[in-house]
């Protein structure tokens, strides 16, 4: 019925109500909002344009109520009692602690209130987990403002990394401990012993030897077992525990294997 | 129906529909004006166009209605200028309404050009950095200066921490909050609890002691050694900073300072104006003037702000 030569208006009134209707009906719906950006033209413009970051900007502005502050972290005495020892048993030895599985940096600050003064802690996380559910942005920018003061002081240095990026690349000291608390898989486990192993770290120890987490048990026993195992925390065996001071309080778990 | 018609082409609607499309102009136009020609439209075609548009204005009647209630926001927001930020805003209404509701910080940011995913972390604390130079300026001033640093307001531990890296290592540092407010709204429980887990290293080895108080309380109770400094970030009113001066100036606080003397806060700056002025303000941050600063170990290149007064 149309002229298709006589030229077409941008919008037809009908046309423009459906199209105008959805967007007309949620300004009206939103009008307060609206209205107070209105009121500087410029904000708005510049909300608009990096609305991506201020997503993230109010995501990270989580609320905390329902956290339990242990969850991932060591919960039992006993636990720390064995690791305030074999962080100080590391203090006797050369190279620095070197911890796989940051996450909020509360095991990294008792290592760090165990440790001498002279002792570098290398933290490493790819902040992929965390038990509080909150995007990797804002559990990495928690567990900085948690190290901020190890980290500006010199005594830990923050890796964000993939563990196994980590390792391919460390070229520093042969580490005086290797704690490893990331991913509690066989193959991963395993992976990081071998590490471990292949850098000459002296003691390496770890988290996580439950069952409801097996796979760190029995890569544990297949690296030669834990010459300690307490709650949840491990000591491997291996050639330091055979001539390390104070041993004989401890029952070799290569002992009580054989 | 031949009424609603009617009454949708009157005057005042048209006008006002009018001013949110060109195609409304249009319309608008050819009513007053039905003898100029208008090129593109033949009467058929305005007849036809015409009845499409009241048969859509009397289905969506009840729409167009509530859209005229306001229709000076409705002509914003049909500009063409705005109509495109505002549909990128209206994806996420949530955000829209947070933009809209912390506009104020927004505008700040907007206009300092800081890295906006450090916001949230930083809300509530120090974040320019030539407030961290003076601060910390002023926190070695006192690593010479007997007595503890004591700062009244921990939040999370962020400032706290700065001015533990920067103290002298003998130097302890009182730090003091009721956890009755955080940015993040948090419970106070929480706050508390995080705030023990970033300090944890430092009040372990006995660099930072964290009272959980109300800070009058700890004002009354408080008999240790006269500080060195006193650094006020808690409630921002003028009674409360001009209560916080008083009771550093009656211990001997040989530096007072303290943080947000802006537009915000002015009850911040009218109490550090009565106490003496500043002696040097930056951003946020101020110092307050005072005999420390006759001194010679406080002779500073900064003018002032009591000699600028005179």
């Amino acid at each position: 019925m149309e002229d298709p030569a006589v030229p077409q208006a941008p919008f037809a009134p009908l046309q423009f109500l459906r199209r105008g209707w959805r967007y007309f009906r949620e300004c009206h719906k939103h009008r307060q909002d609206i209205r107070r950006l209105l009121e500087n033209p410029d904000l708005l413009h510049r909300c608009a344009e990096e609305h991506e970051k201020l997503f993230l900007y109010f995501a990270s502005k989580f609320d905390l109520s329902q956290i339990a502050f242990d969850t991932g972290t060591m919960v039992f005495s006993q636990e720390r009692e064995l690791f305030e020892e074999i962080v100080g048993r590391s203090n006797a030895l050369p190279g620095p602690i070197i911890e796989i599985g940051t996450l909020f940096g509360e095991t990294t600050t008792r290592i760090a209130i165990w440790k001498a003064p002279h002792k570098k802690i290398i933290t490493v996380d790819n902040y992929s987990w965390n038990p509080w559910k909150i995007s990797s942005f804002t559990h990495e920018s928690l567990t900085r403002r948690v190290l901020k003061y190890l980290t500006e002081t010199g005594h830990v240095e923050l890796h964000s990394c993939e563990k196994d990026a980590f390792y391919a690349e460390y070229r520093g000291e042969r580490p005086s401990m290797v704690f490893l608390d990331a991913d509690h898989s066989y193959e991963a486990t395993k992976a990081d012993i071998a590490w471990a192993k292949s850098v000459g770290a002296t003691i390496i120890s770890g988290h996580d030897y439950w069952d409801c987490c097996p796979g760190v048990g029995q890569a544990v026993m297949e690296a030669g077992g834990a010459v300690r195992h307490v709650g949840g925390m491990w000591a491997l065996n291996g050639p330091y525990w055979e001539t390390a001071p104070g041993k004989s309080s401890w029952i070799p778990a290569r002992a009580k294997a054989a | 129906m031949t009424g609603k018609v009617k009454s949708l082409y009157s005057r005042p609607h048209v006008e006002r529909l009018g001013e949110i499309s060109p195609c409304y102009s249009s319309l608008a136009h050819l009513r007053e004006n039905p003898d100029v020609p208008h090129a593109p439209f033949t009467p058929l075609q305005f007849l036809q166009r015409s009845w499409r548009y009241f048969d859509g204005c009397r289905k969506h009647r009840q729409a167009i209605k509530k859209l005229l209630e306001d229709p000076e926001l409705l002509h914003d927001c049909a500009k063409e200028e705005h109509r495109r930020h505002i549909k990128k805003l209206l994806r996420d209404p949530e955000l829209l309404h947070r933009c809209s509701d912390e506009r104020e910080k927004l505008s700040l940011f907007f206009a300092s050009k800081l890295d906006l995913s450090r916001l949230a972390f930083d809300m509530g604390t120090i974040v320019v950095p030539d407030e961290c130079v003076l601060l910390q300026e002023i926190v070695e001033r006192s690593n010479a200066l007997p007595g503890p640093i004591i700062e009244i307001g921990t939040l999370f531990g962020e400032t706290t921490t700065r001015i533990a890296t920067w103290k002298a290592p003998h130097k302890k540092v009182v730090t003091v909050d009721n956890y009755s407010w955080n940015p993040w709204n948090v419970s106070p429980l929480t706050h508390v609890s995080l705030t023990q887990k970033v300090l944890k290293y430092l009040t372990e080895t006995g660099h930072v002691e964290v009272r959980s108080c109300d800070k009058n309380a700890f004002y009354a109770e408080y008999r240790g050694e006269r500080p060195s400094m006193v650094f006020l970030d808690a409630d921002h009113s003028y009674e409360a900073t001009k209560a916080d001066i008083a009771w550093a100036q009656r211990v001997g606080a040989l530096i007072i300072s303290g943080h947000d003397y802006g537009d915000s806060f002015s009850g911040v700056g009218r109490a550090v104006v009565e106490a003496g002025g500043a002696v040097r303000h930056v951003e946020g941050l101020w110092a307050l003037n005072g005999p420390y600063w006759e001194t010679a170990a406080g002779k500073t290149p900064w003018m002032p702000a009591r000699a600028k007064a005179a």
